[in-house]
Order: C-alpha cells, then structure tokens, then sequence
C-alpha cells in the first residue's frame, strides 16, 4: 500500500564487494529496503556489484571500470566520475526524493550529485574508513583518503551510523554531531521466528539428540569467533553431548582449525563454510544456545560494531550469550534478555554455555524477552521509519 | 594432483560446473588479500608438482587480480593455469597473451593510476577549499 506522503529513495552501494550477494550488508540494505515498502514508500538501489533485493525494487548495476583492477586505491577514484554520470540518468528516470549513499574508500559521488542536482543526500557510514584501513589493513594515500570522507561528511545532509560508538568516533575526527543519527543493525521479525524449524539441519550435520551451541557470521578479527574456538573443549568437557557449530567462514578459519586440532576435540566442533542467507535462520533454530563473543580489536577505541547475527538471534527468540562489548552491552541486559560474558574469556564464555545448560528456566526466560524485543525494537522497520522522519523533519513531505 | 585455490565460492559449485574430480584435487582456500602476499602464494603452488592449477571464485567478471594470479602461475612455472568461476567460466593463462596483452596491460593501468593520483591529489583539496572545509 502506498502511503500518503510516498518517498522514493535512490539507494547507493558504492563500495567494491567483488560477486558476494550475502553477508551483513546486504541484510542491511534488504532490511531497510523492505521497511520502506510496508511503510508505503518506494526505492531504487543502484549497486557495484549483484545484489538480491525484495521484489519490485528497480535495481542498477554500475560495475568498476576494469582498467584499474589490480590497484583497489585507484579503482574507485574514475568510478566517482562514471557513476555520477549513470546515477544522474539513473535520477532522471526514476525520480527519487533522496539519495541514499553507503560510503565507501574514496567515493565522492554522493556529494557531487548533490552539487549537480542539489537533492537531498543521506549518508550511511558503518566506520571511520580512513582509521579501519590505517589499524586493521594498509593504507596508501592516507590524506586523500581522509579529505573525500570529510567532504562527504560536510555535505551530506544527514548521517546514519550503525552505533553510538561510531557516532562518538566521528565526531572525535570532526563530524557535526547534530547530523549523525544512530540506526543500528535490526532483523526482520518475520524472517527469523521461534517457529522456524530446525530439524533438517540437525539431521544433515547429526545434531539429534545433542546440546548444539551455535555461532553465525564471519571468521573475522572482532567476531571473537576464536575466542570459541578456545572454549569448545572447556564446554564439551562440562556438557555431555554437546558441540559447537561454526556456521560460516573467512580469513581466520585455519587458526580455528588450528585451536580444535591441539585441543584434541575436532570431532566436537562443526564448521558449515558459508552458508544461504535463507538458510541462516534453520541454523539458528537448530541450536540450542547462540552466542556472539565479538571482541574490542584496538585497546584506544570502543568496539563500535553492530552485529547483526547478534539482532538474528534475538528475532529467532534463543538463549542468548554475548561479550560485555560496545553495542552488545547494552542491546543485552544480563539475564533479562540474554547473558553477558567477558570479551576475550573463554573461561567466562564456557561458564556462560554450562549456566544456561543447567538452567531451563533462565533460558525460557531470556529468549521470550529476546524475541521480544525484537519485535519492538530492533525491528528494520524502524530503521526505515528513522530515515523517512529525518527526510520530512529537514525538507517536508516532498522535496 | 591438481590444485583448486578458491578466493571465494563454493567448492561443491566449482567441482561440478567445471566436472573436477574432487579425488584428484588439492583444495586451499585462500582470502582475497592473500594475492598482494607473492611468498604464500608461491608456496601453495610450489608444494607439489600440480598437472593443473585452478584459482577459483564466485564470477570471473567481478574478481580483481587477475593479472597476479597470471603472474604467481608463472613465476612458479605452473603453466597450466585458469581461472574458474561457478557460472562455468574459465579463463586460461597462455604465455603468449600474458607477454603480449596481460603484461603491457598492467603497465598501462600503473602509469594511468600514477596520472589518477596526481589528478585526484589536485582536484580533493581544491574542492575541500572551494566547500570551506578545514
């Protein structure tokens, strides 16, 4: 149903993500995307890459120039011309209200379409690029890199960060505040239910009949996915019967291998590789207790992530287990909606898994609250809801 | 004994788009920044005298580094290199192409990208002036 007062948002996603059409930011943009179509508004979504998004959604594929694939610093910079070029067509067609622009290492396009056209530019930043590249990859052209996001930071007309943390962090290196606004990852209620069955699951990976703790996501640095790794044989060694599965993959999957190999317990862990996004809620349903032992990467900054596997799991209404970190310490209240564990412990992460074991009741008790919440708050709706009060707040009904 | 090093995709997907016989195949699985680290690379492929040498990955036409795997294949004196993909794609490495088009190539995208970042080192801070940010 059309609302209204219908917008029409040009959705951009500007970064180069290579084939990949799954992961958190995809969730993200089809969340979001799928809020603002139950609100009654529309959108477009112009990508650089394939993406796969709710039906009905005009999509628009803008890929790199192959002349600049072996530097990635070089590639994006001609793109910012090329793609300005196709979005002002792209606009012409489609005439959206706003354009929505997820940033990315050097790309500009955001605030050059607003010089041209002078319509409304909201930007979504999940980080700090400059400072992500300079502390957890390679940076080259460090000032460069600096002056396109400060510049797309100064004209965009609004900010979304995915946590307070990120907003704080901005505002350090020299964001207005008074734009930034907090829209943290959230789940689809409908999607991920307590009534999604899980069997199937269990039976391909032969989980009948055991206590199943699960982890969902990528084997990157602040997943804490290791700090897991380390607890499976203080678990399993507690737990009769019990294993941990590893749904997913990435660069840190061999030293996992590595930790389940000398602990001797190999046989006592699962890991899946990658997995469907429309698989993920049939994992979730087939653990018995999910946890998320995200871990603070760099000891000057607040973990400033928003998990989504972290939302998933509240949506699928399980028995929760989280480390004290940035968002998580507060979208978990300890024993009210899940349990907190120390970032980094696995001693505390196993204690946390053996407590739940031993407590139905507690379990019961904080996956009903779980789920609801995340119906009431963290629901993407209420994301898309956040972007369209923040456009009629600033420019009325209709741009 | 050949070699499947996946970057990304699906080890079920690449074997039987492309029919490998999966009892005949080493798999690694590599992360895409592993390319820019030549002496891992070179040890995968030097570690056994592999008949074929597949790099593997979701879509051939969104997968950078081409060049380089091209170049690893070489320098370990794999010749009998491609680069696969799961929708059935196969680029394959010839000596020929890699001297005569993939090397100069790569040399005309190094001194492009070298008039890029004069250009853009130019053209940000004249634009930042022109916004009045400081």
């Amino acid at each position: 149903m059309e609302a209204k007062d219908s917008l029409k948002g040009l959705f951009w996603r500007s970064d180069f993500y290579g084939a990949y059409t799954e992961g958190g930011m995809s969730s993200m943009h089809n969340g979001i995307l799928n809020g603002l179509l139950k609100l009654g508004h529309k959108a477009v979504f112009a990508s650089s890459g394939r993406m796969k998004l709710p039906e009905g959604i005009p999509f628009y594929f803008i890929p790199h120039s192959k002349l600049f694939w072996n530097y990635p610093e070089i590639l994006n910079l001609p793109y910012n011309r090329k793609v300005t070029k196709e979005l002002i067509k792209i606009i012409d067609k489609e005439k959206p209200d706003f354009l929505y622009q997820h940033h990315a290492d050097f790309n500009y396009s955001g605030t050059l379409l607003k010089k041209k056209l002078g319509m409304p530019f909201f930007l979504q930043c999940e980080s700090v690029q400059f400072w992500i590249k300079e502390k957890w990859g390679k940076i080259y052209f460090k000032k460069l890199l600096r002056d396109i996001e400060e510049i797309q930071w100064h004209q965009a007309d609004a900010i979304f960060v995915i946590s307070e943390e990120v907003k704080k962090h901005m505002i350090y290196y020299g964001a207005d505040g008074n734009k930034i606004y907090v829209n943290s990852s959230s789940v689809n209620p409908d999607v991920f239910h307590p009534n999604i069955d899980g069997s199937e699951i269990r039976k391909k990976y032969d989980l009948e009949g055991k206590y199943v703790v699960g982890f969902t996501g990528t084997f990157a640095p602040w997943h804490g996915v290791e700090i897991l790794a380390k607890a499976v044989k203080l678990i399993t060694e507690k737990i009769p019967n019990s294993i941990v599965l590893f749904v997913g993959d990435g660069m840190l999957r061999p030293m996992i291998e590595d930790i389940l190999k000398s602990d001797n317990i190999e046989h006592k862990a699962i890991i899946t590789g990658m997995q469907p996004f429309e698989l993920m809620p049939k994992f979730i349903a087939a653990c018995d207790v999910v946890v998320s032992p995200c871990v603070q990467t760099d000891d000057s900054t607040e973990f400033f992530n928003s998990p989504i596997k972290l939302f998933e799991y509240l949506g699928m209404g399980k028995p929760i287990i989280a480390s004290k970190v940035g968002q998580q310490s507060y979208v978990i209240d300890n024993e009210i909606n899940g349990l907190h564990c120390e970032q980094k412990s696995p001693e505390d992460l196993a204690e946390a898994v053996i407590k739940l074991y031993k407590n139905p009741d507690l379990s019961q008790k904080i996956s009903l609250q779980a789920r609801k919440d995340a119906v009431e708050k963290y629901n993407w709706i209420n994301n898309s809801k956040r972007i369209i009060d923040v456009y009629q707040k600033m420019f009325g009904t209709k741009s | 004994m050949d070699l499947l090093l996946i970057i990304n995709g699906r080890i079920e997907k690449l074997v039987s788009v492309h029919n490998l016989n999966i009892n005949n195949l080493e798999v690694v699985k590599i992360d895409e920044k592993d390319l820019a680290k030549p002496k891992k690379i070179l040890k995968i492929l030097k570690s056994k005298k592999f008949n074929n040498v597949y790099f593997a990955c979701i879509e051939n036409d969104l997968q950078r580094f081409h060049f380089f795997m091209f170049l690893y294949s070489l320098l370990s004196f794999r010749w009998k290199a491609s680069i696969i993909d799961e929708l059935g794609n196969k680029k394959i490495f010839s000596i020929i192409k890699f001297f005569l088009l993939n090397l100069p190539m790569f040399v005309i995208e190094t001194i492009l990208s070298f008039f890029v970042i004069v250009y853009y080192k130019i053209k940000i801070p004249i634009l930042k002036w022109k916004l009045k940010i400081h």
